[in-house]
């Protein structure tokens, strides 16, 4: 069975069934709407409005989603509920977003974070964080457009206070 | 309608702060630092966040002469991470508490591992640094009578943990018995000729 989905741009897509419970946000909302995928004549009739999401991120998305849609649900371990996660994104991922500057990372984050597709949210998490990895603080700053407001005299104080735990 | 790339968010604070807090959760301990150091309001973002789960950190005292120095050290290590030397002095200890407080608010582990030692060990310094940690279990090594004692003063401060005691000697029996319920209790003797004592002993 099949899925409408429309997104805030008025572009209609239309997934697997599989595809939309991948989304939190979309299971909860078919589940508010009587959908089921038992029932063909309620997924025909409605269509899931996304008013967050843009046809160009939404057709990310569900790229990301076709190829995660036969992974094995991943049990939460400790350390997740607690926070830090040991996430490692595959080489199909690692691909998937390395064209990707950090604007479009941004989208697709907000889309992930909306939908509630939490392995997406963490591949991109992940991938901006080895983007700040093993960089200097200039280096993160042009990366990021960051607008330094710190003195050049605050800086080299940091910098003293802080050059022993750099060793 | 496709945004062009100049119109696209490129301010990493403009993100949803569920994005920040978990990005600040998954970063290095040397990326969280360098990263206080880009602006104001990132300095306030790493200061006042969590610095995520981790498998453990190892706390031990050195005093032994080196080259650097003369003073007792302690060294921390979080998992593979090793922080310098911080001289056990007025002047050092304030500064690593400083620095600490500058990079997380609060941490969380699976296992903090203690070795104390007998004299002019910081016990404030180290209830102040640890009272930023989420504790599952606090494991000690003790060596003397003196240490247990610390371990236990040390222990009060974590009520919700869980504990494990290793000990290289044989402390009285009522020192044993006044410690909380254990998880792991070990006590073993500095002479290897010597069998270890362990909690089963203390069970018949």
């Amino acid at each position: 069975p099949n899925v409408k989905l429309v997104t805030s741009d008025n572009e209609e897509f239309v997934v697997d069934f599989r595809i939309a419970k991948m989304s939190v946000t979309v299971s909860r909302l078919m589940e508010a709407m009587n959908m089921s995928e038992t029932d063909d004549a309620s997924l025909l009739s409605n269509s899931i409005p996304l008013p967050n999401v843009t046809k160009a991120v939404m057709a990310r998305v569900i790229e990301w989603c076709e190829k995660h849609k036969n992974d094995e649900p991943k049990e939460e371990k400790e350390n997740d509920k607690r926070g830090r996660t040991t996430h490692v994104v595959s080489d199909w991922d690692k691909e998937f977003l390395k064209n990707d500057e950090f604007g479009r990372l941004c989208q697709l984050m907000g889309a992930a974070n909306y939908l509630e597709i939490k392995g997406l949210f963490n591949d991109i998490s992940q991938t901006i964080a080895n983007m700040i990895h093993g960089k200097k603080s200039d280096e993160i700053a042009e990366m990021f457009n960051i607008h330094c407001d710190l003195t050049e005299a605050e800086k080299k104080e940091i910098r003293k206070k802080t050059a022993w735990c750099e060793d | 309608f496709i945004r062009p790339c100049f119109d696209l968010p490129m301010d990493l604070l403009a993100l949803p702060e569920s994005f920040l807090l978990k990005l600040m959760r998954i970063m290095a301990r040397k990326d969280r630092n360098r990263l206080r150091q880009t602006s104001r309001n990132f300095e306030k973002l790493v200061a006042e966040s969590d610095a995520g789960h981790f498998d453990y950190c190892k706390i031990t005292y050195y005093d032994f002469p080196r080259e650097k120095s003369s003073e007792p050290v302690l060294i921390i290590h979080i998992d593979e991470e090793t922080f310098s030397e911080i001289e056990i002095t007025n002047d050092g200890l304030k500064r690593f508490l400083e620095f600490s407080s500058r990079i997380f608010k609060t941490i969380s582990m699976n296992e903090v591992r203690l070795e104390l030692a007998d004299y002019i060990f910081p016990l404030d310094f180290l209830r102040q640094f640890l009272s930023k940690f989420d504790v599952e279990l606090l494991s000690f090594v003790t060596y003397s009578d003196i240490q247990l004692e610390k371990s236990r003063s040390i222990i009060v401060n974590f009520p919700k943990s869980k504990y494990s005691l290793r000990t290289y000697f044989h402390p009285e029996y009522e020192r044993i018995l006044s410690l909380p319920p254990m998880e792991d209790l070990k006590i073993l003797s500095a002479h290897p000729e010597n069998l270890p004592m362990t909690s089963e002993s203390f069970l018949k």
